[in-house]
């Protein structure tokens, strides 16, 4: 529970008085991340927020001196739900390292393992988790007048999904009595089991390797993937329809919303779904595999693509230290690489460089106050280290992708402003087109939007995958796995998508093992506090500032808008969320996503 | 194989320091069955097998009819 006190400041406006709210934890991920805030109710906005995590864990400390085939094993226990990005990643790392390339159906087995991968994480939290905050009974104790206008609003695409109403789409929202919140919770089992066909086991892979994969491809293997895959690709022609019907809906009902969890346009996508015509994991030639990923890497700034070149993302990444609970390590720590395999100069803070120095201490909001480091990308013609946001994942996929205009691959088209996504004829629906357009916020409601379409992606991408082993298969080229050596001294970087954003993997190899590593995944990047030239992090920037909806005054406030705001970027699984107002006063009421099994209608 | 004429605890089955695979195929070359082809794509391995890899049933030494007959992996 929350006990660290907010530091004293003036509202913005110099008007409102400020009420403290925090809510610590607020999500069920190790790590423990606690949202604190000054609310201005007087004009319906949040003041100041601090993003903290309260848990140390250290795998950059305790990597050190490991055997590197090991490093994909370990790295996939940092995260309990997208274990299986870290592992990917680690092996693209060590790929590099070792020297290695997998044959052509090893990496389409690893592409159809993360494409399921996505299809089920996505759908478990955008409609077992984030609609639980557009449900009935949330709607119901947050905004009584939206949910009296969803009732009288048409469904837009009423004829696709069978919800007439908004409100009807909402009730189907209900955690454990909504007919789409369960048929939801089903989809998970089965996306699932298509994981677990490509990389043996969920979530911590069993099957996946430097070199390649063990998992033996036949065409049983690829004829079960496909019919669970048919069945998701006639369940998202229901579900992007739906999302697309409530979240307009949302926009309409309540002008200003787009505000909500709005920040400035920075956005970053190190790329995913390797391309084994083009991928051969040599650092040299990273800038042309890396923009031959089926969702190419990119940087988003103020709407503009700087830059699609992994080597660029890659030398660019700086780690700063800000609020955080560690000693500095640019005049101490070691410098383990000073340039890169093609001779550009790599940075004290960047990950191959840095040196891990906890010291705990007591969180100070006026100092430091997260275990979490400020992960900054710095651009040149700005001299300055951006904040970069994920967007939780599929909102900087889809805009660095979009404007990139790079993949076309028959089931999905980058068109420069757009990305269409076909899906065939399915058992009882026919074909459709999907396109994701560019959108004027980067916000709550569009992070949230763009990961509906990225479930179609993923499921599009898989269709092309699918076929593209399957040659493989019919060609005979069954050989899934590479012999390779551990050299005494090499170095490696991984870049991937994890299910929520960016995910890198840095290794340094001596004696051949491991000197020093580093993993990035997407939340550091998201959850980060106050960085060293005080540039809050993404959650704190984009909930700072954010207007409240909610009718609920202080006393009952759930703070739901916030809530959405910092789901929008998918903190892993929203859980149980314990509120504390200022001054000792605690609420007692847990704000659950899941109402417990406490009745409802 | 244990006898009723031995004493003490049973010998461990047990044998510490199993070998890493890529480790097996340096020393051992690679299982019956499975041979390396042409690289495909970006200079990416490729390699088949036959019917040996995957029954583990030698063909020339079992008469088959057509020891370089295709095969399906197995389901």
């Amino acid at each position: 529970m929350a006990t660290a006190v907010l530091p004293k400041r003036e509202a913005k406006s110099g008007t409102g008085k400020l009420i403290e709210m925090s809510w610590d934890p607020i999500t069920r991920i190790v790590g423990s991340l606690g949202i604190y805030t000054k609310i201005d109710f007087d004009n319906r906005e949040v003041a100041e927020c601090y993003s903290t995590s309260a848990i140390f864990r250290g795998y950059s400390v305790f990597m050190k001196g490991k055997d590197p085939r090991d490093a994909h094993f370990i790295t996939s226990r940092i995260c309990g739900i997208c274990g299986d990005n870290h592992a990917t990643c680690a092996t693209y790392a060590q790929n590099m390292a070792f020297g290695v390339v997998p044959p052509a159906i090893a990496e389409w087995i690893v592409n159809l393992g993360e494409a399921a991968e996505y299809m089920f994480d996505h759908n478990i939290f955008q409609d077992n988790l984030v609609g639980v905050d557009f449900c009935e009974q949330m709607v119901k104790e947050t905004n009584p007048g939206v949910l009296a206008k969803a009732e009288k609003t048409p469904s837009p695409h009423a004829d696709l999904h069978g919800y007439k109403t908004i409100a009807d789409i909402m009730r189907a929202l209900n955690p454990f009595t909504g007919e789409f919140y369960r048929e939801t919770l089903h989809v998970s089992r089965y996306t699932r089991e298509m994981f677990c066909l490509m990389e043996g086991r969920h979530v911590h892979p069993s099957t996946l390797y430097p070199g390649g994969v063990g998992t033996v491809p036949t065409v049983q293997l690829f004829t079960d993937y496909i019919t669970r895959l048919m069945r998701y690709i006639e369940f998202m022609k229901k579900c992007l329809p739906l999302h697309e019907d409530l979240f307009n809906f949302w926009y309409e009902a309540l002008p200003g919303y787009e505000h909500v969890g709005e920040r400035r346009i920075l956005l970053g996508c190190w790329g995913s779904f390797n391309n084994p015509d083009v991928c051969d994991y040599t650092y040299k030639r990273m800038d042309e595999w890396g923009n031959a990923m089926y969702v190419t890497p990119g940087v988003v700034v103020d709407g503009k693509l700087v830059t699609t070149n992994l080597v660029d993302i890659n030398l660019n990444i700086r780690i700063l230290l800000g609020s955080s609970y560690y000693d500095d390590w640019a005049d101490s720590g070691e410098t383990f690489v000073d340039k890169d395999p093609l001779g550009n100069p790599v940075d004290k803070r960047h990950p191959w460089n840095q040196t891990t120095n906890p010291r705990p201490q007591k969180r100070d909001f006026n100092g430091n106050y997260t275990w979490v480091m400020s992960p900054r990308w710095y651009h040149a013609p700005e001299k300055a280290h951006l904040a970069l946001d994920t967007g939780g994942g599929p909102l900087a996929r889809f805009w660095a992708t979009a404007l990139a205009g790079k993949v076309d691959i028959g089931y999905v088209k980058a068109t420069g402003h757009s990305v269409k996504i076909y899906l065939p004829k399915t058992a009882t629906m026919g074909e459709v087109e999907f396109e994701w357009k560019i959108p004027k916020w980067s916000n709550a409601i569009e992070r949230d939007r763009a990961r509906t379409y990225f479930q179609a992606y993923a499921a599009a991408c898989a269709l092309y995958f699918t076929e593209r082993a399957m040659k493989e298969l019919y060609a005979g080229r069954t050989k899934t796995w590479s012999e390779f050596t551990v050299p005494d001294e090499a170095i490696g970087c991984g870049f991937h998508e994890a299910v929520r954003g960016v995910l890198s993997h840095h290794v340094v190899i001596r004696d051949k093992k491991i000197a020093n590593y580093h993993p990035y995944p997407p939340t550091p990047w998201n959850a980060n506090p106050r960085d060293s030239y005080g540039t809050p992090g993404p959650y704190e920037d984009a909930v700072q500032g954010t207007p409240i909806f909610e009718e609920n005054g202080p006393d009952n406030f759930k703070g739901i808008d916030i809530m959405r705001t910092v789901r929008s970027f998918d903190p892993c699984l929203p859980c149980g969320v314990h509120m504390y107002l200022g001054n000792g006063k605690t609420i007692e009421t847990q704000h659950s996503p899941m109402f417990g099994l406490q009745p409802h209608g | 194989m244990s006898t009723d004429k031995d004493e003490g605890a049973p010998k461990p089955v047990h044998q510490p320091g199993a070998r890493k695979g890529e480790e097996i195929v340096q020393d051992e070359g690679k299982e019956p069955g499975r041979r390396d082809t042409s690289k495909t794509g970006a200079n990416r391995p490729a390699g088949k097998s036959d019917a040996r890899d995957a029954t583990s049933v030698d063909p020339e030494a079992a008469e088959a009819q057509d020891p370089k007959s295709t095969k399906m992996p197995p389901a």
